[in-house]
C-alpha cells in the first residue's frame, strides 16, 4: 500500500467514525448526565482514532480539532461536564468541521477552524474549575485507597514482572487487585486495564521528566489506578536503572496505548479483567444494569461476529449486470428447452436447478448493493435537532424500519428529497409549542419516519402531527399562481387539490424562510422520486397532520413495464408512467375521440386528453386496414384492429393518451442504457432484452410528449373554454319562472326577475274607469291588464271572485323599480326553476318568447315588462 | 505484415484490421431505433449485451443493405477492449468507439495478410465511397482491397462530405 491508498483508507474510516459519532453525540444530549458509558466511550474512541491517524498523516488542522474535541469529551466522560445543548452545539460544530476536512483531506489544512476551537476551549475553561475540584477529590480518594491497601506490596509475585530489568525492586511493582474500587470503576466504564512498566533512565530522565511530570503526562491518556506503595521513596537520587510498574486504565485499545504513553510496546501489558467482571456479576450489591452492557462496550468491531470487506462499487455493479444477464440467459434457455423437457432424460431437474441457482445468485448479488435506509435516516436526527433550535420549536423524530434495505443507488438519490420533506415538516407543518398548546396538542411536535415493505416495493412514510394542509388555501394559492384555473379548482376534489403542492411553481410557504429553501418546492421532490422510478403521495387532515408517502422500487436496474405493440414491433412502457388503460371500441370512436385545433383528444371523465398514435410519433408506417370481407372471423379481427387501445400516461402534472395496436404482458425488465449512436432519440430511455432474446426499446414518456409536440397548456385553455360554455349554456336553459293561469287550463310563465310583486285582489276591489280597470295600489291607481284582450287566449272565468295580479318590474328613468300595471291571473301555480328547451309559440304578441311543456302543460312564456310596454305603445299609436 | 478481415459491399472488397474485430455473426433480426441516424440499422442482443449495428452501405454513402443469407455483422471491439490488449503504439489507428458497434455488410471474405509496404494512400474516392472513410488501398492479384478507416466510420460527428 502506498501513502495515497493509506490516506484513502483513513478518509473512508474517518467518515465511518464521524457517521457513528453524530448519532452518539445526539444520544448523549438526549440522555444528558444519564448517557451510558458505552456511548461515551464509543465517541471517545472514534475521535481518538481520527486524532491518531491525523497525527500520522501530519494533518495538523484535523489533529487540532479532534484533539480539542477529545479534550471536551474527557470531562463529559468523567462526569465533570454535563452534555448540555450548548456543549453539544460546540461538539457537533467541531464534528461538522472534521467532516469538511475529511471530505477534502488534501485541503484540510486550509479549512478555517478557529471558531470551533475557541468554542471548545471556552467550554473546557468553564468546566475547568469544576474539574479541578473534582480531581482533587479523586486524588484524595486514591490516596485513601492506597493507604488502606493492607496487602504487603513486597508480596508481588515475581512472575508478574513482564520484562527483565537491570534492577527490579519488587516493592516498586504495583500489584493488580481485581477488587480495588478504582479497578472496578474503570472496568465498569468500559476501560481497558494495563500494567505499565517504566524505567527511570529511559522513560523519565531521558525525556527530562520527573515522576510528577511523568504521571501527569500519563493521565492525559488514561487513569493511573494503582501506584506501587513505595513509589514515594523514589527521588532524584534514585539510581537511573531502577524500574517501576503501575496499573493503568484507558479507553484505548492495547495497540494504541504504547503510542499514547510514548513507551515501547513491550512495557505495556494488558490485564485480563474477566475476573473483575465475574467478581462483579457474582456480587449481589453491584448494580447489574451496567454489567449487561459492558461486554458490548468492550467488544472490538471485529468481535461482533460478522466480518466485513470493502468492495469497490464498480465491481458490484458489474457483477449485478452479469447476474441480470444470466437471468435473461436462463429465461431464454428455459423457453428454448421447454419443448424438449420430456425428450431428454433428467432435463427438468437440471433446468430447475439452473433456474433456482440463478435466482439465488441474482438475489445475492442484489443483496450486496442493498443498504439499510437507516443510512439516510441517521442524518435526520441532526437535521431535526438543528431545525428545532433555529425555529424555536420542539420536535421529536421517531424512526422505524431503519433496517429496511434498498439498492445503494436508490439510497443515494433518496437523501435530498427526504431532507426536503423533513425540513418542510419542521418548518411549515409543525406549529410552535405555544400554538400547539393552544390547539390542545403536546408542546413537542412529532415527525415519524417509517420504512416498510409493501407489494415488492419499499414505502417510506413521513408523518407529522402538525397543522395539516388547508385545501382551500392551496387551491387559492394555485389559482393565484396560475397553476390551475378557478374553474378547474372548483371541479377538483380535496385530495387532488392537496396534491397540487407537487405541481411545478407551487410553494405553500407564506413567507420564505432560510430553513425551507427558497422556492424549491415539492415538485423537485416529486421529480426526483419519479426519476428513481418511484411515486409520491400525500394525505392530510387539517389540524391533525400530514403524511407523505414515498413508494420506491427496490432497485433501479429492474423496472416493471408494460409491453405494447405497434404493427409488428414491440415496445416497453415503464409502469411508473402508466396511469390506466382505456379501450375505445370502434363504434364509440366518433363519440369519445374528438378534434381540438386539428389534434385528436380523448374525452375521459370530463377531461380532455391529447392523443398520440405511437406509430405516428415514431414514424412507423401503418399497414393499410383491409376492408373486412363479410366473414365474421375477419370482422372481429378488423374490429380489434380498429378499436383504440389507449395508454393514459402521466408526465409531471400532465397526462396524455398513447394509442397502440396491441397490449402484451406486464414484465420486469432490465434497463440497458442506449449507445452513443442512438442517444439522440428522445423517444427512448433505454433498451431491454426480453425472455425470447429480442431487443425492445423502452419508451421515454416525456420524450414522446415532446416529440409529438403536445400542447398541454392550449388544451387546458380549451377545456376551460368548454366548461365555461357549458355553464353558460346550462344557465341559458335554466330559468326561474312564475307559473300562473288566466283561464283555467291555460298556463303562462314569466321570468321571476321580471316580476316586482304578486298581489291577491278581490273582484270588488276592481274599479272601472273609461273602459279600463284599476285597483288602488299604494295610494295610486294601478291599471289592470287582461291577457285575453291582447293575446289570443281565453278570458279569466267570471265566476272567480278572488284574483291575482302579476306586477311586472318596470324601471323609471332613474332606474328605480316601479309598478305600472298588473296582469290579471286566476291562480298562481308555482315559482320554480325549469330546465326546458323552448319552442316557437304558435301565437304572437308583445313579449311572447315561446312555449314549452312544464309539468305536462303547454305553457306560454312571455316577458311581462315587454308585454306591458307593447300594449302601451299600441294604445299610444291608437291615440 | 498486417492482417485484414475482408468483406464486400456492392461487390467492392473492403478490409478492416483484424485486431479491431471482435467477432462476425449473421444475426440480422435488428430491432429498429426510430429517429436514429439513417445509418443505424438497429440493435441486436449479443449474449446479453445490446449492440448497435450500423448499415455500412448507408454510412459510406451507398444504398441501404438488403439482408440476404450472405449478410454478416462485423462486430468491432470497443475502445476499452482494445486498451486491454495493450497493443503496440505503432499499430496505427487502434481506436473505435466507447460503445460496441457492428457493421452490416453484404458478405464476408478471407483474412488477408498484407505487407505494409504495399498499402497505398487512398484516392479521393473509390466509386461512391468518399476517401475520408479510407486509410489506404492494396492491389491484390485479382482485386483491389480498400482499407476502411474504422474510427472515421464510427465517428458520430463525421458527416459524409458532399460529392
Amino acid at each position: 500500500m502506498n501513502d495515497d491508498e493509506l490516506l484513502d483508507d483513513f478518509v473512508a474510516e474517518s467518515r465511518e467514525h464521524l457517521d457513528t459519532i453524530e448519532p452518539d453525540l445526539l444520544e448523549m444530549e438526549r440522555a444528558g448526565a444519564e448517557a451510558s458509558q458505552e456511548v461515551l466511550n464509543r465517541v471517545f474512541r472514534a475521535i481518538h482514532s481520527i486524532k491518531g491517524a491525523a497525527g500520522f498523516f501530519a494533518l495538523d488542522a484535523l489533529k487540532k480539532v479532534s484533539h480539542m474535541t477529545e479534550n471536551v469529551l474527557m470531562p463529559i466522560r468523567d462526569g465533570m461536564l454535563t452534555p448540555t445543548s450548548e456543549v453539544m452545539d460546540a461538539l457537533l460544530a467541531a464534528v461538522d468541521k472534521l467532516r469538511v476536512m475529511i471530505d477534502d483531506v488534501q485541503a484540510s489544512e486550509d479549512v478555517p477552524c478557529e471558531d470551533e476551537l475557541t468554542n471548545l476551549e471556552a467550554l473546557l475553561n468553564n468546566a475547568q474549575s469544576e474539574l479541578d475540584g473534582a480531581e482533587n477529590e479523586l486524588d484524595k480518594l486514591e490516596a485513601v485507597l492506597d493507604a488502606s491497601d493492607d496487602k504487603p506490596t513486597d508480596q508481588a509475585p515475581v512472575d508478574e514482572t513482564p520484562i527483565a530489568q537491570p534492577s527490579t525492586d519488587s516493592s516498586l511493582m504495583a500489584e493488580f487487585d481485581p477488587a480495588s474500587p478504582s479497578v472496578v470503576s474503570a472496568v465498569k466504564r468500559g476501560m481497558h486495564v494495563y500494567r505499565v512498566t517504566a524505567n527511570f533512565q529511559d522513560d523519565l530522565h531521558a525525556r527530562g521528566l520527573d515522576l510528577d511530570a511523568f504521571t501527569g503526562s500519563i493521565s492525559k491518556v488514561g487513569e493511573i489506578l494503582i501506584m506501587p506503595a513505595n513509589i514515594g521513596q523514589l527521588n532524584d537520587a534514585t539510581p537511573a536503572h531502577v524500574a517501576f510498574s503501575f496499573i493503568f486504565a484507558s479507553v484505548l485499545e492495547a495497540d494504541l496505548v504504547p503510542d499514547g504513553l510514548e513507551l515501547p510496546a513491550e512495557r505495556v501489558e494488558q490485564v485480563d479483567c474477566a475476573m473483575v467482571e465475574q467478581a462483579q456479576a457474582a456480587s449481589p450489591d453491584t448494580p447489574t444494569a451496567q454489567t449487561a452492557s459492558k461486554p458490548k462496550a468492550k467488544a472490538s468491531p471485529n468481535a461482533e461476529g460478522t466480518e466485513t470487506l470493502r468492495v469497490k462499487v464498480d465491481l458490484l455493479t458489474s457483477l449485478m449486470n452479469t447476474a441480470s444477464e444470466l437471468v435473461l440467459g436462463r429465461n431464454q434457455l428455459l423457453s428454448a428447452l421447454e419443448a424438449h423437457r420430456d425428450q431428454i432424460p433428467g432435463l427438468p431437474a437440471i433446468l430447475q436447478n439452473v433456474d433456482h441457482v440463478t435466482s439465488e445468485l441474482q438475489e445475492g448479488v442484489m443483496q450486496t448493493r442493498m443498504q439499510p435506509v437507516g443510512a439516510v435516516f441517521g442524518r435526520f436526527t441532526r437535521v431535526v435537532r438543528d431545525m428545532a433550535k433555529k425555529l424555536g420549536k420542539e420536535i421529536q423524530l421517531q424512526t422505524e424500519g431503519a433496517d429496511v434495505e434498498l439498492d445503494k443507488s436508490v439510497i443515494e438519490l433518496l437523501g435530498d428529497p427526504l431532507t426536503h420533506i423533513i425540513r418542510n415538516c419542521a418548518d411549515h407543518a409543525l406549529e410552535t409549542p405555544d400554538e400547539r398548546e393552544a390547539a390542545g396538542k403536546s408542546r413537542a411536535g412529532t415527525i415519524q419516519l417509517h420504512a416498510y415493505h409493501e407489494g415488492g416495493q419499499v414505502n417510506i412514510a413521513i408523518a407529522d402531527d402538525g397543522r395539516g394542509i388547508d385545501a382551500a388555501k392551496v387551491s387559492a394559492k394555485a389559482v393565484d399562481k396560475g397553476v390551475i384555473t378557478a374553474a378547474q379548482a372548483a371541479k377538483m376534489s380535496e385530495e387532488e387539490i392537496v396534491r397540487l403542492v407537487f405541481a411545478p411553481g407551487f410553494s405553500t410557504a407564506e413567507q420564505v424562510t432560510d430553513v425551507s429553501g427558497r422556492g424549491v418546492g415539492m415538485d423537485v421532490v416529486r421529480t426526483n422520486i419519479e426519476k428513481l422510478g418511484g411515486h409520491i403521495d400525500i394525505e392530510t387532515k387539517v389540524g391533525q397532520g400530514t403524511t407523505v408517502v414515498l413508494l420506491l422500487p427496490l432497485t433501479l436496474a429492474i423496472v416493471p413495464a408494460l409491453i405494447v405493440g405497434v404493427e409488428d414491433l414491440r415496445f416497453a412502457v415503464p409502469q411508473v408512467n402508466l396511469v390506466e388503460l382505456v379501450c375505445v371500441r370502434s363504434e364509440d370512436i366518433a363519440e369519445r375521440i374528438e378534434s381540438v385545433h386539428g389534434a385528436d383528444v380523448l374525452r375521459l371523465r370530463g377531461r380532455l386528453l391529447p392523443l398520440v398514435g405511437l406509430a405516428d410519433v415514431l414514424d412507423i408506417e401503418h399497414r393499410p386496414l383491409v376492408t373486412p370481407p363479410g366473414n365474421e372471423k375477419h370482422q372481429s379481427e378488423y374490429d380489434r384492429r380498429t378499436d383504440r387501445n389507449i395508454l393514459v400516461l402521466q408526465i409531471g402534472p400532465n397526462r396524455f393518451g398513447l394509442i397502440v395496436d396491441g397490449l402484451f404482458d406486464s414484465e420486469e425488465i432490465v434497463v440497458k442504457p442506449l449507445s452513443s449512436f442512438v442517444k439522440q432519440c428522445v423517444c427512448f430511455s433505454g433498451a431491454t432484452i426480453m425472455g425470447d432474446g429480442k431487443v425492445l426499446m423502452i419508451l421515454d414518456v416525456g420524450g414522446l410528449a415532446k416529440r409529438a409536440n403536445l400542447r398541454f397548456a392550449s388544451l387546458a385553455d380549451e377545456e376551460k373554454r368548454r366548461q365555461e360554455k357549458q355553464i353558460a349554456r346550462t344557465a341559458a336553459r335554466r330559468r326561474s319562472v312564475i307559473l300562473f293561469n288566466a283561464a283555467d287550463h291555460e298556463s303562462f310563465a314569466v321570468p321571476q326577475d321580471k316580476v316586482l310583486r304578486l298581489e291577491r285582489v278581490r273582484d270588488d276591489d276592481i274599479e272601472q274607469m273609461g273602459g279600463n280597470e284599476f285597483i288602488q295600489y299604494r295610494g295610486k291607481g294601478l291599471p289592470l291588464v287582461r291577457l285575453d284582450r291582447h293575446l289570443p287566449v281565453n278570458p279569466v272565468s267570471v265566476s272567480t271572485n278572488e284574483l291575482f295580479l302579476v306586477i311586472p318590474k318596470h324601471r323609471d328613468a332613474s332606474g328605480a323599480v316601479e309598478a305600472r300595471a298588473g296582469i290579471v291571473a286566476s291562480r298562481i301555480v308555482d315559482a320554480m326553476d325549469v330546465d326546458i328547451t323552448m319552442q316557437k309559440a304558435n301565437l304572437t304578441g308583445p313579449g311572447v318568447q315561446g312555449s314549452a311543456i312544464v309539468d305536462e302543460h303547454l305553457t306560454l312564456f312571455f316577458d311581462p315588462v315587454e308585454l306591458i310596454d307593447g300594449i302601451c305603445n299600441l294604445q299610444e299609436e291608437a291615440v | 505484415m498486417k492482417q485484414f478481415a475482408t468483406f464486400r459491399l456492392d461487390g467492392q472488397l473492403f478490409g478492416v484490421n483484424v485486431v479491431l474485430v471482435r467477432e462476425i455473426n449473421q444475426q440480422t433480426d435488428f430491432t429498429p431505433v426510430q429517429h436514429a441516424t439513417d445509418y443505424v440499422r438497429g440493435l441486436i442482443n449479443l449474449r446479453g449485451h445490446i449492440i448497435t449495428i450500423l448499415d455500412l452501405g448507408v454510412r459510406l454513402g451507398l444504398t441501404l443493405r438488403k439482408v440476404s443469407t450472405d449478410s454478416h455483422n462485423i462486430i468491432l471491439k470497443n475502445n476499452e477492449e482494445l486498451a486491454r490488449l495493450r497493443l503496440d503504439e505503432s499499430t496505427d489507428a487502434i481506436r473505435t468507439t466507447a460503445d460496441t458497434a457492428g457493421l452490416l455488410v453484404d458478405a464476408v471474405g478471407d483474412v488477408v495478410a498484407v505487407d505494409e509496404q504495399e498499402i497505398e494512400p487512398p484516392p479521393a474516392s473509390i466509386g461512391e465511397v468518399s476517401g475520408q472513410f479510407l486509410t489506404g488501398v492494396v492491389k491484390l492479384d485479382q482485386d483491389l482491397l480498400v482499407l476502411l478507416d474504422v474510427a472515421a466510420t464510427l465517428a458520430t460527428d463525421l458527416q459524409v462530405s458532399a460529392k
